[in-house]
């Protein structure tokens, strides 16, 4: 369950409004290691998570999610790895206004064709794992923010996914709470063998990945948590 | 319709909204069928339920009831015909008269011939037979307090005519009840003059075998002969009522489905994240639309069976006279066109579903 990108390239936009969002990004990510990549807003942090979610195609470079190349399938197959085998952390809205946090997990079977119903037991022993299984019958807008994090958290885990791609997960977090959700995700991506990346310009974090890297101008770096405190 | 049947129950205000515009566009469909229903029986009932297949017309006048004449020799003509099996006379007159109150009486005269196959039967009383004698329409009966043994006087003819029988269900012509008289009776009424119209008739009725051609028929007896369906239109007013009442509908068809159109557009613009977020999460374009379309047939079922029962009880409310009469067939189709038509406008809008973009769950390319 590995995140390998080798001399990944994005070009956006065309003529005098091309930009350069990545520029020969070589990354791996081993199975159960979390690292965050941090960098000033436009560097192409997103869009690293982006082309690795298989929701952009790459300019040039190869892009392997748990062995499978990404430039290899078509838009229906890349469609589906990102249902089964891909779990997402999204910033803002990131939940469904109508689900309640229980059946925000259930969809994803659903998506699959599954019962939801066989997948009972999994969802509640996720929200378990993350702390809201009290409050599984509850819609967003019943939620803090944090607890809404903590569902996305429970989501992104539910179809056992090779990979975990966060996208600011504590940004709209007070100081404490970002440092609870940093530790669930990296205690989950331990214990289940994920890989996972964390995009974030929250520094409190840091502390619980296992290695930082830092983006700038498409330029992905290793740093350590040290150089970048 | 994981997600859709929890939005119905999340957004229960808007999809009311939405289903109470559906509703209440039911109800005026359903209305203007049961009126329209309503307007042809009033029309031409007495013509639709005559026991002949095809009416042959004056060739020089058409197919126009108020018009045509043909005599005895056209008859005679018709019925030696291939493929005719019977052929009978038929008399049709506007009158006026008094009833037994001395109230003024419109009334459809049908001239047949009491022994022939265009014979009514009487659900009251008896039968043609006597010379002065007419069986009427129970609409006569009821609006008027005619009963069998009164008088309805003609007065611009000095005729009476003696009603002794009623039929079992209502029969109009040109929005009046109909009384069927013997044939001869029918021309001293519309004939006055005397011996000129002893063997004049509005058109010959005929009953047809599989052999039957209409165009030889009607060459061979200089008329034209047309299906008793397509004879409708030569009733004064109809074809004007039924294309006023069809181009009303149409219109309301198309308002509904513009209208639920508009509502799924704004719903799918509003979605937006939340489709960007599904296709981040997998879900496909196929899955999506299937949802949404499904989300829109059962608000559009809902709504239209709710406008359709709530007719119903309008409908059932609407006193006897008024030219409206439920049939279930048209009615229903009605009801299916609201829901097939507004299921085609959510189409028309939810198919911006496939260009959402998943990457707006990342807040677009950063």
């Amino acid at each position: 369950m590995t995140l390998d990108l080798t001399d990944v390239s994005l070009t956006l936009g065309d003529g005098a409004d091309e930009v350069r969002a990545l520029d020969h990004v070589d990354l791996h990510v081993a199975a159960g290691e979390v690292i965050a990549v941090v960098g000033p807003s436009g560097s192409g942090k997103s869009s690293l998570l982006a082309v690795a979610g298989a929701m952009l195609t790459p300019t040039s470079g190869t892009i392997l999610v748990d062995g499978v190349d990404l430039g290899a399938i078509d838009d229906a197959a890349r469609t589906r790895l990102r249902r089964e085998r891909v779990g997402f952390v999204f910033q803002g809205v990131n939940l469904l206004p109508s689900l309640t946090a229980l059946e925000q997990l259930l969809l994803l079977p659903h998506l699959d064709g599954v019962r939801p119903a066989t997948q009972r037991q999994r969802a509640a022993e996720l929200l378990e794992r993350v702390g809201m299984a009290h409050k599984a019958d509850r819609r967003p807008h019943e939620l803090s923010g944090g607890e809404r994090q903590r569902v996305g958290i429970a989501r992104a885990l539910m179809v056992r996914p090779a990979v975990v791609l966060a996208d600011e997960p504590t940004s709209a977090l007070d100081q404490a709470r970002s440092a609870e959700i940093a530790a669930l995700l990296a205690d989950q991506a331990h214990a289940d063998g994920v890989a996972t990346v964390v995009v974030t310009h929250d520094p409190s974090i840091l502390d619980h990945m296992d290695r930082v890297l830092t983006m700038a101008d498409g330029v992905l770096t290793e740093r350590t948590p040290a150089t970048i405190r | 319709m994981f997600v859709a049947r929890r939005d119905l129950r999340f957004a229960k205000g808007r999809f009311a909204l939405m289903g109470s515009v559906v509703a209440l566009l039911t109800m005026l469909m359903v209305l203007l069928t049961g009126l329209a229903a309503g307007l042809v029986d009033d029309n031409i009932s007495a013509v639709r339920d005559l026991p002949a297949d095809h009416l042959a017309f004056d060739a020089t006048t058409g197919v126009r009831f108020s018009q045509s004449v043909v005599d005895d020799a056209t008859v005679a003509t018709l019925a030696a015909q291939p493929g005719v099996s019977d052929a009978a006379p038929l008399g049709n007159a506007l009158v006026n008269g008094t009833g037994p109150d001395g109230a003024g009486i419109d009334l459809a005269l049908f001239g047949v011939e009491p022994d022939s196959f265009l014979a009514p039967t009487a659900a009251q009383g008896d039968g043609l037979g006597g010379a002065d004698g007419v069986v009427i329409s129970p609409t006569l009966a009821d609006k008027h307090d005619v009963g069998i043994g009164d008088t309805i006087h003609l007065d611009r003819v000095d005729a009476d005519l003696q009603v002794v029988g009623v039929l079992g269900d209502d029969a109009n012509y040109g929005h009046v009840p109909v009384a069927y008289a013997p044939i001869d009776l029918w021309r001293r009424v519309t004939y006055p003059m005397g011996d000129e119209g002893t063997d004049k008739a509005t058109l010959v009725a005929l009953r047809t075998t599989d052999g039957f051609d209409p165009t030889a028929a009607g060459s061979a007896s200089d008329t034209t002969v047309v299906t008793r369906t397509a004879s409708f239109a030569g009733s004064p007013g109809y074809a004007e009522e039924t294309g006023t009442l069809t181009m009303i509908k149409c219109f309301l068809y198309l308002i509904g489905a513009v209208l639920v159109g508009a509502f799924f557009a704004v719903w799918t613009v509003q979605r937006k994240p939340e489709i960007g977020l599904l296709k981040a999460l997998g879900a496909s374009n196929a899955y999506l639309l299937r949802d949404a379309l499904g989300q829109a047939l059962a608000i559009l079922t809902m709504s239209a069976l709710v406008g359709l029962v709530v007719s119903l009880g309008l409908g059932a409310m609407i006193p006897n006279g008024a030219p409206f009469a439920f049939v279930p067939g048209p009615v229903l189709l009605a009801g299916a066109a609201v829901v097939a038509l507004g299921l085609l406008g959510a189409a028309m809008s939810v198919r911006r579903i496939t260009s959402v973009d998943p990457l707006i769950a990342l807040g677009g390319a950063r």
